[in-house]
């Protein structure tokens, strides 16, 4: 199978008025990698996943998903590209069957069943409205309608923030198993470093708005001898300020 | 009767992401180590990668490669529609290679010890502590 | 297709019950009203009904646009257009739904069952609900946008920015608005043409900047802002641009583009210039009839830039002239808040054209309201024959101004509020003026003497008139002719408001519209009667009956001036047939010529303030002719010269 690259950072800048958050950032993923982007709050990690899925346009540079900009391709894209973000972003007042039903008429490959299944095991009534379920509960539906349009890219904002450990797990339990079965290719930026330390294999470190870090998991533990925990701390406490 | 815990992979393949050493290494050295300890006995069935990597909440990959070592290796089978076991005979290994292997894996307890500044008398107290120790699990629970 | 079906559903889903349950409601509301005594009509409570559709599609629409949810429409295979597509199908099902309950429960609750139809939808529906859907949209995604974690430039330069860009807007707006209206007011009073194309083209800016915005910004606020700011700002620069050029273009025509002279045209009494106003080829919508200052020996027109409602006001002789500025309705408060005064433009005949300042005491709307929206609190002004003193009739004031000697006091003319019907400057500068008040169902006409300086006010004489009184003063103000009367009926009478209870010289008495002028050597000329009687008559002028001038059978009279000394212009108008003039002798009662099809122009705006041209001179020789040809008689025998539309044209 050839190595090829899923998604491609091509000198990405994102800028809000003066403010340069991101600065000329390039980076690839290849298929069925897992990279993590870690940063400290307010580093551009955000702004650089809205980049990611053609949410926003970069103040400059470009990013190709499965080799095409995705930003003028979005629709066509996004097909094959599932996003879990940090907070469940479906409507309140909506029902969760409403939500599913308007899933399922976005993707044509959509897994009903597998879907249904999911909702029961979490406990998630099909009639309950999304504001009345639990953060954990949100969080699970979410990854849940995520990984029901088998997509072949998992875009995960933060997906465990704010989760109690039950919901942690289960999470996990989610996550690895659509990795074992279908080798999804993932990018997710996360505070929990050391949750993640064991799935992602490859780490990209947002500071001062550059990537200061670009590596293979395995190659930076090798080398430096640290855990990702202590390689993060390292590289971003710069002036000791606080975001 | 409560219903008996399953028994936890994390438990029994110690895994820390955070070490520095690969986590396919301390999978493969695990699953080595309950080879070893006769914990797993020939035509046990390990877990499956999806199964283990949700337990270690590490990448199926990792395991995965892991796995592929130790079927490499001769330790384990994978059995067509059936799931991965440990491998009814244990390999041939051919004298030559295990020489090697032992002669390998001495050198390294030997280059720890000597910079930790153990004596060889201490190191060799440890080697034989750790021998009995898996030999007597080899003998004594009668699996 | 099943995509935007999807998107419309997800609409209806969140807000069909309530608005069902609102055009529900708003349906048995017109039966309650009526019931409980009111009136609500079901196209009013429609109307109300749309625009709670509007804003809630809108606002939700908008809203979705806020942190961490626009993401649920953008991160899924759905193009932009297909989204927008979704939410307008969304917007129409809604609006058929809510309207489908309304209609149900109208019905039933309704009584006149039988008398039933869906004409309570209109267009005017249509456009509420499509603007509010706009306006709430472009809020709720401004909102959205606005509300996002990286605010705009902080500190003093980003607040000055700020409010400048602010300023600038607004005043942008107002100047476009003002203008907009102005055009309406002045040139579209029938149709409203211009403030509706405004209004509807500044809905679909709404509604293009939103989608734009939408398409090209997607979840970042930033540029949703920015996109929506600048689509307005240039809507608004190409609007502004479009409506000066138009006002410019409608309002400020030349000369040339005359294409018909209109009845309100009257001869300066200068004897050399005429206020001609015009019909110009700028639509044929339009409402607009500028005033042209002609001078009539050279053909040289010049527009007068004058507040058709207000003005213009001559002079006695025709040499000062005074109107007022046509500066857009709309901007009146603050032209008046800068300048301190609605703009009077002054000048003589020969002269330029300045500033008359106005009295403070004086307002600029009906009592109670600062504004002068259409209508001036100023009844009218009278210019002296020097053109340095000025009476400013306003309410039941007169408040004199000099333009040598500054303000002069205002005088109150009584309880009652009485009227001013006529007014001249007597030699002595005096202004000697007719009133009349209403005290139930008795009127009294005076003559009063006003002493400009002092404010002082001599009364002359009172007498009850009808509810209908003309009063017309002859070139000095020693006498006057009165037309008292009510209904029909009218006696006219020779007054000298100066002697000491002064009788009436009665001249006719009980006829039909009797009109009458003095003629320059001082004899009077009076007509009255229509169709099936008629008089026309020459006095001395004391008021002695001196001529019966004979008219013919089943037309109608009327005396319009002295085209040539002693030569009177009469128009005759026959019962279904078109109006001539004929050229009468004021001695021999002869008709000397007849001009068919033609009407002198009068001599003044009205017969009551402002005097005749003298007899002889270009203006006293004025004819318009029904499809508005101005024309200019050389002599008594020559034929008329055409003078406006332009020759040419």
């Amino acid at each position: 199978m050839t190595d090829e690259a899923v998604v491609r950072v091509d000198s990405v800048s994102v800028r809000y008025h003066q403010n340069l958050v991101v600065d000329r950032v390039s980076f690839t993923v290849a298929r069925g990698a897992v990279y993590a982007l870690l940063g400290r709050n307010g580093a551009g990690k955000s702004s650089l996943i809205r980049c990611l899925l053609g949410l926003q346009r970069p103040t400059s540079g470009q990013v190709f998903v499965f080799g095409e900009d995705v930003w003028r391709h979005r629709a066509r894209l996004l097909g094959r590209t599932a996003y879990v973000p940090e907070a469940c972003d479906a409507p309140g007042q909506l029902r969760v069957r409403d939500v599913v039903a308007f899933y399922k008429s976005m993707y044509p490959a959509w897994e009903e069943s597998a879907v249904r299944d999911r909702l029961a095991r979490i406990g998630v009534s099909e009639s309950a409205t999304v504001a009345a379920l639990s953060k954990g509960q949100r969080a699970l539906f979410t990854l849940a309608l995520a990984l029901g349009s088998k997509p072949e890219l998992l875009v995960l904002d933060d997906p465990t923030l704010g989760l109690d450990v039950v919901a942690r797990n289960d999470f996990f339990s989610d996550f690895i198993g659509e990795l074992a079965d279908r080798g999804t290719t993932v990018i997710l930026t996360t505070h929990d470093l050391a949750g993640v330390e064991g799935i992602a294999n490859r780490v990209g470190i947002l500071q001062g708005a550059h990537l200061a870090l670009d590596e293979e998991v395995e190659q930076m533990k090798l080398e430096r001898g640290q855990s990702l925990e202590q390689v993060f701390t390292d590289i971003t406490r710069v002036s000791g300020r606080l975001p | 009767m409560p219903t008996p815990r399953k028994d936890a992979w994390s438990d029994r393949i110690p895994v820390q992401p955070s070490d520095p050493r690969p986590i396919w290494s301390q999978i493969e050295e695990g699953l080595r180590r309950l080879l070893a300890s006769s914990a797993l006995a020939p035509g046990d069935p390990v877990p499956s990668v999806r199964e283990l990597a949700t337990d270690l909440r590490v990448n199926p990959a990792t395991v995965s490669k892991a796995y592929q070592r130790l079927v490499g290796a001769g330790l384990l089978e994978v059995r067509r529609g059936d799931g991965t076991y440990v491998s009814a005979t244990p390999p041939a290994v051919r004298k030559s290679e295990q020489t090697r292997l032992i002669r390998q894996a001495a050198m390294n307890f030997a280059s720890l010890a000597i910079t930790h500044g153990a004596e060889l008398k201490t190191a060799r107290e440890s080697l034989e502590q750790a021998w009995e120790e898996l030999s007597s699990n080899r003998r004594g629970d009668g699996r | 297709m099943r995509k935007i079906l999807a998107v419309a559903l997800l609409d209806a889903r969140r807000l069909g019950f309530g608005l069902v349950s609102a055009g529900l409601v708003g349906g048995l509301i017109p039966s309650l009203a009526s019931g409980l005594g009111g009136s609500a009509p079901a196209e009013t409570v429609l109307v109300l009904v749309f625009v709670m559709v509007g804003i809630a599609s809108g606002g939700y629409f908008g809203n979705d646009f806020s942190e961490g949810r626009s993401s649920f429409f953008f991160a899924r295979p759905l193009p932009s257009a297909t989204l927008i597509g979704g939410r307008l199908g969304g917007l129409a099902a809604l609006s058929a739904g809510t309207f489908a309950a309304f209609m149900a429960s109208y019905w039933i609750s309704s009584r006149e069952r039988s008398d039933f139809h869906f004409s309570v939808l209109t267009t005017a529906h249509v456009r509420v609900l499509t603007t509010s859907f706009g306006i709430a949209l472009f809020l709720a995604l401004a909102i959205a946008a606005h509300g996002r974690g990286h605010r705009p430039r902080a500190g003093l330069r980003g607040w000055l920015t700020g409010l400048l860009r602010l300023g600038v807007t607004l005043g942008l707006f107002v100047l476009t608005f003002g203008l907009f209206a102005d055009l309406d007011v002045r040139a579209y009073m029938n149709t409203g043409t211009p403030i509706r194309l405004f209004f509807d083209s500044g809905v679909i800016a709404i509604l293009v900047a939103s989608g734009m915005a939408i398409v090209a910004g997607r979840t970042e606020g930033l540029r949703i802002a920015g996109i929506q700011n600048g689509v307005m700002a240039g809507y608004l620069a190409l609007a502004s641009t479009v409506v000066t050029g138009a006002w410019t273009y409608v309002l400020h025509p030349g000369p040339g583009a005359i294409k018909s002279v209109q009845r309100g045209t009257v001869g300066s009494a200068d004897g050399h210039s005429a206020y001609v106003v015009a019909s110009v080829d700028r639509g044929d919508a339009v409402t607009f009839n500028p005033v042209f200052v002609l001078d009539i020996a050279s053909g040289q027109a010049q527009r007068l830039d004058a507040d058709p409602y207000a003005g213009p006001w001559p002079s006695a002789d025709g040499g000062t002239m005074v109107w007022s500025q046509a500066t857009p309705f709309f901007f009146r408060p603050l032209w008046r808040y800068l300048g301190g005064a609605t703009t009077f433009r002054v000048r003589r005949v020969a002269g330029a054209a300045e500033t008359l300042p106005m009295p403070r005491k004086v307002p600029d709307g009906f009592p109670g309201t600062q504004l002068a929206l259409r209508f001036s609190a100023i009844d009218r002004i009278l210019p002296s024959s020097d053109g340095d003193v000025f009476a400013i009739v306003w309410d039941h004031h007169i408040a004199f101004t000099s333009r040598s000697r500054g303000e002069f006091p205002d005088v109150d003319l009584g309880r009652g509020r009485p009227s001013v019907i006529a007014g001249v400057y007597l030699p002595s500068g005096s202004l000697r003026v007719a009133t009349t008040v209403q005290q139930g169902a008795v009127w009294t006409l005076r003559f009063l003497d006003i002493d400009p300086g002092s404010g002082r006010v001599a009364i002359l004489s009172s007498m009850e008139v009808g509810s209908v009184a003309r009063v017309h003063f002859d070139a000095t103000g020693a006498r006057a002719l009165l037309v008292s009367g009510s209904g029909t009926r009218a006696s006219l009478s020779l007054v000298t408001p100066g002697a000491s209870s002064p009788a009436p010289t009665v001249l006719l008495s009980e006829s039909v519209n009797p009109l009458a002028l003095f003629l320059a050597d001082g004899r009077i000329a009076a007509a009255a009667g229509g169709f099936e009687e008629r008089v026309f008559r020459i006095f001395s002028p004391a008021g002695r009956a001196v001529l019966d001038v004979p008219v013919d059978e089943g037309a109608a009279v009327s005396v319009r001036g002295e085209m040539f000394p002693g030569v009177l212009a009469v128009s005759l108008s026959a019962r279904f047939g078109q109006q001539d003039t004929g050229l009468v002798d004021a001695t021999t009662g002869a008709t000397v010529r007849r001009l068919p099809g033609l009407q002198a122009v009068s001599s003044a705006w009205g017969p009551t303030f402002g005097g005749a041209p003298p007899p002889g001179t270009a203006t006293a020789r004025l004819l318009l002719s029904r499809d508005g040809k101005l024309y200019e008689l050389p002599s008594l025998t020559a034929e008329p010269r055409l003078l406006l539309p332009l020759p040419g044209r």
